[in-house]
């Protein structure tokens, strides 16, 4: 790894951490607790995509952590880090497994389950009751809209970034 | 400006699999939903349960007279909770992002309120009554 992908992967984890705040001041219809839009999942795929695996588990759990550090929520932590594991691991094995078949947009719908599910555990685990996972088909809808999203603007991401790599490095 | 070039992003836009996967996730989640509404549907009485960090603190028998007013006191914060009328709502909370209140008032079974960084849990149970359901043959 050299300097300059330090610094790029630095510059994404910013600006990862600047949407995860963004999304926090969207005023959202209430869904279930810990919906959100899931917009610093656009750049966790994208350096899945483009760095690979470590890095994009680096830069997801490095964002959880430094949402903790602005947010100072550490309920909001355990259920954004759990998410952020699982659904790196999965977009991962999306990407390097199905990509033949899926784009980005089903990769990235994938990744977002697989958040909606851990973060749902978490909070069945952490409350000791496990009615709560009668919120999750209402979330999987929804994360099936934002997850479009994501893979769709993931898409033009991956995109510029590679061209913007290939002429510089 | 130069046109976008379609050869730079990976792939189509959207597969055949891509639509079979969200249509696969659409009716599956829709399915679960109605078995989980179903569920909740054949109860003769309804109770309100309240627990904290995992333990029942409450239970109230739910009906249209019941009006009460509880207030939560503990480690974590404070909650108050109205039953008016045979519905459940969060009024006053001190979590940081209010979503109990947000999620409005609840009244069928099978419905809940939860308060994550109060750890605060406030369910609709439903019993049927002991006697076997009439079985006509």
């Amino acid at each position: 790894m050299n300097t300059r992908e330090y610094i790029f992967l630095a510059l994404l984890t910013t600006g990862a951490l600047v949407l995860s705040i963004l999304e926090g001041m969207i005023p959202l219809p209430f869904i279930a607790p810990g919906a959100r839009l899931g917009l610093a999942n656009m750049v966790v795929l994208s350096v899945i995509v483009v760095f690979g695996l470590r890095k994009g588990f680096t830069v997801s759990v490095l964002k959880s952590i430094l949402v903790l550090l602005v947010a100072g929520n550490p309920i909001g932590f355990v259920y954004s880090i759990s998410g952020a594991i699982l659904s790196t691991i999965v977009m991962y094995l999306a990407y390097r497994y199905l990509s033949g078949y899926l784009s980005l947009i089903g990769v990235s719908i994938l990744g977002a389950l697989a958040h909606n599910t851990a973060q749902v555990f978490m909070a069945a685990l952490i409350l000791e009751n496990m009615r709560i996972l009668t919120y999750l088909p209402l979330m999987y809808i929804v994360s099936l809209f934002t997850g479009c999203f994501v893979g769709y603007a993931g898409i033009f991401i991956v995109g510029n970034l590679k061209k913007q790599m290939s002429i510089g490095w | 400006m130069e046109a976008i070039n379609v050869k730079m992003f990976e792939g189509d836009f959207m597969t055949k699999w891509d639509k079979l996967l969200i249509g696969l996730i659409l009716v599956s989640s829709i399915g679960a939903m109605f078995i989980i509404s179903g569920m909740a549907m054949n109860y003769d009485n309804r109770y309100v349960e309240i627990s904290i960090d995992g333990e029942l603190y409450k239970k109230y028998s739910l009906d249209d007279t019941l009006d009460k007013e509880i207030t939560i006191d503990t480690d974590y914060g404070t909650n108050v909770i109205y039953i008016e009328e045979g519905s459940v709502h969060m009024e006053e909370s001190t979590c940081p992002d209010k979503l109990c209140i947000k999620q409005g008032s609840i009244d069928r079974p099978g419905e809940i309120i939860v308060c994550l960084p109060n750890k605060i849990l406030v369910e609709i149970t439903g019993q049927t009554d002991d006697r076997p359901d009439a079985v006509s043959h």
